[in-house]
């Protein structure tokens, strides 16, 4: 039995129990299509959880790898090891009060920062674990959710306009260049790992890598990849829209208390997606090696820690970027880089290498 | 070890390798080079990380501290300003300490019919100035550096507590101290008597300028032992007829 069938027997065992007092105008409630929408929403909650739990692990992997990079200790004394910190963080900045500066646009206020968080959940929708573990498998499942991604800039500029504050302004400004000219090489990065697979949808890309995962004959693609994502999810060295050193918090500064919190909670989350797309696309997703008893959602979660960690490794070693620099790497470097590797794919494809 | 090493861009011209080169170099030196350090660090850091668990881990009571750890003696450096120590057979109650605090978190109290200084910890920004001026070295530096407490009273050290600390008083090398002593006009002087009665160590006493005669009192003048004064400016500051003032002496 898999996840959808148990979820399925349980939501049907509950509404045969129910059953006998529901009233018979109420019926459509438990007809069959109705009842397969309530196992796709609870399938939806239960991956929704499962994914939040693993960015709250994954800020935890972050602070103490990147406090051993840095030959510190981390967090140490809530819970083992300090695996609860974070859930001690959330819970104080759930206590601060929830401030609104002078000047603000309170409607913008209050709506850009709820769509931010809200398009970036939404993508988890479409993010599955393994072949028995999601929520939808739309056709162009990549496609989905780069679109939902891009959403994000929009939302980041209004929330930084919408604060009266310079600060923030040049946070979005900076965020929204950052993230719409990374967005072009990032795509085209893709292109040639869905020219090799023939599909956009994101089992038949991870069924497609059963024999060979994609970063062999496109290693220039993940390169490409793994940078226009650092950018797009704004983290260093790429995190000039929220330059500590120079603007306050960046866009982030007049959001306070709880709206902090989710926001930081957001980005780790923007970052699980990115390293979840990393590894469907470049490491063969939930496909094992050899090992054969290990689940393949084991196989796709430790995918997805191992490339963290290489970010967080990253975080750890280089500086911030100039904007300038950043542009440049951008569209001189990138963009040239990720038509060449187009062409390598249309010749491995052509040749039928792969 | 750091080791900062800097290059003023005069002394070398700057040579840009063209194109793919400069990026694939640009890589090495700048991405990978630096994560080559950082993974040095990660595994080092598994020995024994910087950090210490400072409640349950000290500097002092570990036993085994690596060389970049350990400062001076005992894993402080020796002349460490911690909490204050006081030696009270050295002390002469002159009040220099309190008058020089700048934060006026000393004050001399009364311990066992002595005026002696009580420090509050939770003012005291351990600047030493009060154990620079102390005239007869009674204060000084301790390695004692934990001053924490739950209330603000907990953070009060009476001399009691300053004199249990004695074992380990410190006194950093200091210049010899600013020598003055009291000059006095004895033609303005009113024989009064404060200046002796006030002086800590006694180094004022009063003498008989002319012996008492025809129903006059006795003309009394102060006299100075310089051995014995501490230089404390008490005589100055308590003279009714400011007749005395502190001086460079020899």
């Amino acid at each position: 039995m898999d996840l959808y069938e148990f979820i399925e027997y349980f939501i049907t065992m509950v509404i045969g129990w129910i059953d006998q007092w529901v009233p018979s105008q109420l019926d459509f409630l438990i007809a069959d299509t109705a009842i397969h929408a309530y196992v796709v929403l609870g399938m939806g909650a239960f991956i929704m959880v499962i994914a939040l739990l693993n960015v709250v692990m994954m800020i935890w992997v972050e602070r103490k790898f990147i406090a051993r990079l840095m030959d510190r200790r981390g967090p140490t004394e809530v819970g083992f090891a300090g695996l609860l910190q974070n859930v001690a963080d959330g819970l104080k900045l759930f206590l601060k009060e929830v401030i609104h500066p002078q000047g603000t646009d309170r409607f913008v206020y209050a709506m850009s920062l709820v769509l931010y968080i809200g398009s970036s959940v939404t993508v988890l929708a479409l993010v599955p674990m393994s072949d028995r573990f999601f929520m939808a498998d739309v056709q162009g499942g990549v496609f989905m959710i780069f679109a939902i991604f891009t959403l994000a800039p929009f939302f980041i500029f209004v929330a930084a306009w919408s604060q009266n504050n310079k600060f923030s302004l040049i946070g979005g400004m900076r965020s929204a260049a950052q993230m719409i000219s990374y967005e072009i090489p990032l795509m085209l990065s893709v292109v040639g790992v869905v020219l090799m697979a023939g599909s956009l949808s994101i089992s038949t890309i991870v069924h497609a890598q059963q024999s060979i995962w994609f970063i062999i004959p496109s290693f220039l693609g993940f390169f490409i990849f793994i940078i226009g994502m650092l950018a797009e999810v704004e983290r260093t060295p790429f995190d000039l829209p929220e330059a500590e050193a120079e603007l306050v918090e960046g866009w982030t500064t007049e959001f306070g208390s709880i709206r902090f919190g989710l926001i930081m909670f957001v980005a780790y989350l923007r970052g699980y997606v990115g390293c979840a797309l990393a590894v469907f696309l470049f490491f063969g997703g939930w496909n094992g090696v050899l090992l054969e008893y290990i689940p393949p959602e084991v196989w796709f979660m430790g995918k997805v820690y191992i490339l963290f960690m290489i970010w967080v490794w990253l975080r750890a070693s280089v500086p911030r970027i100039r904007i300038d620099q950043l542009l440049e790497i951008g569209w001189k470097r990138l963009l040239p880089l990720a038509f060449v590797n187009i062409v390598v794919a249309v010749i491995f494809f052509e040749m039928g290498w792969i | 070890m750091v080791e900062f090493r800097t290059r003023s861009t005069t002394d070398r011209p700057v040579t840009r390798k063209p194109g793919f080169a400069n990026g694939i170099g640009g890589f090495v030196k700048l991405v990978a080079k630096p994560m080559g350090v950082s993974m040095k660090q990660f595994f080092k850091s598994f020995v024994h990380p910087t950090t210490l668990m400072y409640p349950k881990e000290r500097p002092d009571a570990q036993v085994e501290l690596k060389p970049e750890h350990r400062f001076g003696v005992e894993g402080c450096w020796e002349f460490f300003r911690g909490c204050h120590a006081l030696d009270e057979t050295l002390c002469v109650s002159c009040g220099l300490c309190e008058k020089v605090c700048p934060n006026n978190c000393i004050i001399l109290v009364d311990h066992e019919g002595r005026m002696l200084p009580g420090v509050d910890q939770s003012r005291c920004m351990f600047c030493t100035m009060c154990v620079e001026i102390c005239p007869k070295d009674a204060l000084g530096m301790t390695h004692d550096y934990d001053v924490s407490g739950f209330t603000r009273e907990e953070l009060y050290r009476s001399p009691a507590v300053l004199i249990s600390y004695k074992g380990d008083l410190r006194r950093p090398d200091l210049p010899p101290h600013v020598i003055e002593y009291p000059e006095i006009e004895l033609d303005g002087c009113i024989g009064c008597g404060i200046c002796a009665k006030e002086c800590p160590p006694g180094a004022l006493e009063m003498y008989e300028l002319k012996p008492a005669s025809e129903g006059k009192k006795a003309v009394k003048k102060p006299r100075l032992t310089k051995d014995i004064c501490v230089s404390c400016g008490i005589c100055e500051s308590k003279c009714p007829k400011f007749v005395i003032e502190m001086k460079g002496g020899v």
